[in-house]
């Protein structure tokens, strides 16, 4: 048991061959390699969320998301913010929106030579997905959200936790100008403390003992568990207040530079997946994007589980991941 | 199973440590999901993060004040010249964005008569050094070219034979003789 926790920290993981397309800072666009042209004509650009590794969608060989998009035919981009540094401790959510994905997006133009693409996001990355399509509809064929939280006024332990008057957020970020990738892993397990520090290991002693058991595949998950990234401060403390505490996006508050970011800007097709045991992104914070928007063409998909099995897992690849696919081909 | 399997089975402290969780895991979540889900928890937690960040504060200060007595570059200061780096870095990239601007709008423009010539703009940026070219071609024969300088005295050459002495046409007329001094007797 020892030697399958502690090899996890080489899982090889993210596997599916890419290129570079696109850099800013420590933020990089990738785009995977295909080996046939694609038979969509539609780019599909993932978002990812800020505080977890992005190979979460390309975990290892047969349990890649980004590998089925790529076997059902599309042309799939990645952006994978990298690890902010104290350097970072001003860059805040609206520099991500307003500033590395439109530029991001104008690359994946470039790249395609298609005008419009299909953004997904992931979590925070499906926040940020969001705020993007908002501001700019012209670029967003399709949006579509895996387990994006964008509405705070019910956000479950994580909004009793960071709920002002409780949470610390300034002395946080005036201490550390990146907060620690430990302090929301923390938070993260201690929704669920018993499964998260004593559970995994018993299953992991049950399963050891299973004949076909793929260890490598609980490793690489399990790398991925306890592989978070550090939050640039001002981006930590933008999320906590302006999302959390004062719930800006679903009270049609927030702005951007300047720019109003309104749900009922968008009226490109939707399609929004929640999890319905999900602790991180309650189900109360994903289900506001289908009534608010102004598109004509929103629906939604609800799965049994919790936050990360919406995205790997035997049940995401066989239930989710061919729903997604036949939604992407017919909004293509 | 064997008598000693049994044995082996009840001893071992793994399978005595996943029985007790079995029995007890759902009464433990619920306790403690409970007690971490109310508002007094949340209250806890944050004064127990504000102690431990003032903790962290102190610490750090104090090795800021160490780093600059010792004249070493802290921390912050490394951050700063990263700070300024990603400044140039966007800065770049907002000239790059007007750039596709300018040539958007060009290119949306429809062709018109030729207009004048607007003024010269700024220099650019020095571009890197390209590769070498190919060697050119040989060019047409040049016109001949002006008079050299003087060259060095040469060698002295041998010296010519005396020749013969050329007949004389008209002679020199004869100078009249003096007349003769006499001679002075002793």
């Amino acid at each position: 048991m020892l030697r399958a926790v502690l090899g996890s920290a080489d899982a090889p993981v993210g596997l599916t061959p890419k290129e570079l397309v696109w850099r800013k800072n420590k933020a990089r666009l990738y785009r995977y390699i295909r080996t046939e042209p694609a038979t969509h004509k539609t780019p599909i650009f993932l978002v990812l969320p800020l505080i977890n590794r992005s190979y979460i969608l390309d975990l290892r060989p047969g349990a890649s998301f980004v590998e089925f998009l790529l076997s059902e035919g599309f042309d799939v981009f990645l952006i994978d913010w990298g690890t902010p540094g104290d350097e970072d401790q001003s860059l805040d959510v609206t520099a991500l929106v307003t500033r590395y994905l439109p530029r991001a997006a104008k690359a994946i133009q470039k790249a395609t030579d298609q005008d419009q693409m299909t953004v997904l996001g992931y979590c925070i990355g499906g926040v940020l997905a969001t705020c993007f399509a908002a501001l700019h509809p012209e670029v967003t064929r399709n949006l579509v959200l895996l387990t994006a939280p964008l509405d705070f006024s019910d956000a479950g332990q994580f909004g009793r936790m960071t709920a002002r008057g409780n949470f610390p957020v300034e002395q946080l970020t005036d201490t550390f100008p990146t907060v620690p990738a430990q302090l929301p892993d923390i938070g993260t397990k201690l929704l669920n403390p018993v499964a998260s520090y004593v559970g995994t290991y018993r299953q992991l002693w049950d399963k050891l003992g299973v004949e076909n058991f793929d260890v490598e595949g609980w490793q690489a998950m399990y790398r991925w568990v306890n592989d978070s990234v550090p939050f640039a401060g001002a981006a930590f403390r933008q999320w906590i207040v302006e999302f959390y505490q004062d719930n800006r996006l679903a009270r049609d508050m927030l702005e951007m530079d300047g720019r109003p970011v309104r749900l009922a800007n968008i009226r490109c097709p939707v399609l929004n997946i929640a999890a319905s045991r999900d602790q991180i992104a309650p189900r109360p914070t994903t289900s506001i994007v289908t009534e608010r928007v102004a598109s004509e063409d929103a629906s939604e998909i609800v799965v049994e589980g919790g936050h990360v099995g919406i995205v790997v897992g035997r049940s995401a690849s066989q239930n989710l991941w061919p729903k997604v696919g036949v939604w992407l081909a017919d909004h293509d | 199973m064997t008598k000693t399997e049994g044995m082996g089975r009840a001893t071992d402290p793994f399978e005595t440590w996943r029985q007790l969780y079995d029995a007890n895991e759902r009464a433990w979540s619920e306790a403690l999901g409970e007690a971490m889900g109310s508002t007094e928890f949340a209250d806890s937690s944050g004064k127990l993060l504000e102690t431990m960040l003032a903790a962290q504060k102190s610490v750090r200060d104090n090795m800021r004040t160490y780093l600059e007595t010792m004249n070493v570059p802290t921390r912050e200061d490394i951050a700063r010249l990263g700070e300024i780096i990603i400044g140039l870095e966007e800065k770049i990239d907002q000239v790059a964005d007007r750039l596709d601007a300018i040539e958007q709008a060009v290119r949306a423009v429809p062709a018109g008569p030729t207009g004048p010539a607007g003024p010269t703009g700024p220099a650019g940026p020095f571009g890197r050094v390209g590769p070498k070219g190919a060697a050119g071609r040989v060019g047409p024969k040049g016109a001949a070219g002006r008079a050299g300088p003087k060259g060095p005295v040469g060698p002295v050459g041998p010296k010519a034979a005396r020749g013969p002495a050329a007949a004389t046409g008209r002679g020199t007329p004869a100078t009249p003789a003096k007349p003769a001094k006499r001679a002075k007797r002793a």
